[in-house]
């Protein structure tokens, strides 16, 4: 992956870290005053809001099975998991996946274009931004809460999924900002090891071995 | 009681294979051998956990030895530094490498600690390129997180010479983090010396 854009990236990163601090960190302590199974039902229900996502991106993907196994985990959850609050299907055997229009370009074998540090959202290619454009407008969901006149219950929903995950990474990352030389380069590079195992559905061309060269 | 017995069984096998190794380096030979050495490693871990009595640094201590036996941390450190280290004269390897070792025992040591009992197994071992990878899961609610353990052997000894987490090549995320300070530093190897210098520092002072 390039980074042409280095400076403006670098620039973009320490705002983004700033804001982070600002209000990342306070909001993330205000999510952690719900018990963790409570975060549980909130995570398991965002899944299931985005899963019609994924679904159509299995299948622009060409992935039959995988969107077969969407298609269940959904009408299970929605019926027995009292709407998506319990992901009952993954207790029992049919653990969810998440696809976006980003990784379906990158099947359908467009490049990453250059590394970008979006304002609020972090470390993206240009595939994935643009992947994020499409997939906004492919969710039903979306549309149904147009429909409704309550739009902002989307928004909400998005910044509740983003301190979501920032409660979950929160450790793993306060560790690495401690021991990396160069944070935003180590940051960059898990980025993109990341998105490569989601793009290949885990299955990662064979990594190199240290010493094996020498 | 079965921690015992692990720890017996694990010398044991160790024993027999220090006996067995000059006349068998087969394929199969480094599977297993790949296998006892990442259990050893792991009740090791578990048993410095859970004495009672140890001070902060003590446990570090232990489990910088724990990771010295264990990992090939010169392999490793060649790799990760890599142009750097071609560039590098006699004295500035020998700065590099020290700082590196320093360096990466810190920042595994911060992992260990984390590591609060979740269930550690291994799940399989099998060939991988001029080694081994075993294949291992932590396990403590949720999905696991897999672990890969890739091995090469490192003259009589079978070690790590990377972690994959998820997918995640722990020692490429530090090869490419190295290349960037050094560049960043205008490929200067004085340079990336006192980042490192700097780094060890710090994680010393916490």
């Amino acid at each position: 992956m390039r980074d042409p854009y280095e400076k403006t990236n670098r620039y973009l990163f320490k705002t983004n870290m700033a804001l982070d601090e600002a209000i990342g960190r306070p909001l993330t302590k205000v999510y952690r005053v719900i018990p963790k199974y409570g975060r549980n039902r909130i995570r398991d229900f965002l899944a299931h809001y985005s899963s019609p996502v994924t679904f159509i991106n299995d299948l622009l993907q060409g992935e039959t099975r995988r969107a077969q196994e969407t298609f269940v985990r959904f009408w299970v959850n929605t019926l027995i998991g009292l709407g998506g609050f319990w992901d009952v299907a993954g207790k029992n055997g049919l653990p969810g996946h998440k696809e976006d229009f980003g990784q379906t370009l990158a099947v359908w074998g467009v490049g990453p274009g250059p590394y970008l540090v979006v304002p609020l959202l972090g470390p993206h290619t240009t595939r994935h931004l643009a992947g994020r454009v499409v997939d906004a407008r492919l969710n039903p969901f979306s549309y149904l809460l147009a429909d409704a006149g309550v739009g902002w219950v989307e928004i909400i929903g998005s910044a509740v999924d983003v301190i979501d995950r920032r409660e979950r990474a929160e450790d793993a990352l306060n560790d690495l900002k401690r021991t990396s030389l160069d944070y935003y380069a180590a940051i960059r590079s898990l980025y993109w090891q990341n998105r490569l195992s989601e793009i290949r559905n885990g299955k990662v061309e064979k990594l190199p071995v240290p010493g094996d060269d020498e | 009681m079965w921690q015992g017995r692990r720890q017996f069984v694990f010398t044991a096998l160790v024993a027999a294979g220090a006996v067995l190794a000059p006349t068998a380096p087969s394929a199969a030979g480094i599977v297993d051998e790949s296998k006892q050495v990442i259990e050893g490693m792991s009740s090791r871990v578990l048993s410095t956990l859970k004495s009672q009595g140890l001070s902060r640094a003590q446990r570090e201590q232990r489990f910088a030895e724990i990771f010295r036996s264990n990992f090939d941390v010169p392999t490793i450190g060649r790799w990760v530094m890599s142009h750097a280290w071609r560039n590098a004269d006699p004295s500035q390897r020998k700065q590099l490498m020290e700082l590196f070792q320093a360096y990466i025992i810190k920042t595994y040591t911060i992992q260990l600690s984390k590591y609060t009992g979740e269930q550690f197994k291994v799940v399989s071992a099998s060939p991988d390129g001029r080694g081994a990878v075993v294949i291992s899961h932590i396990v403590g609610g949720g999905s696991p997180v897999v672990l890969k353990w890739r091995m090469r052997r490192a003259g009589n000894a079978v070690k790590v010479r990377d972690v994959v987490i998820d997918n995640i090549s722990m020692s490429l995320n530090q090869r490419r983090e190295f290349t960037s300070v050094y560049r960043a530093r205008g490929n200067s190897v004085d340079g990336l010396i006192t980042a490192m210098r700097q780094k060890v520092a710090q994680l010393d002072r916490k």
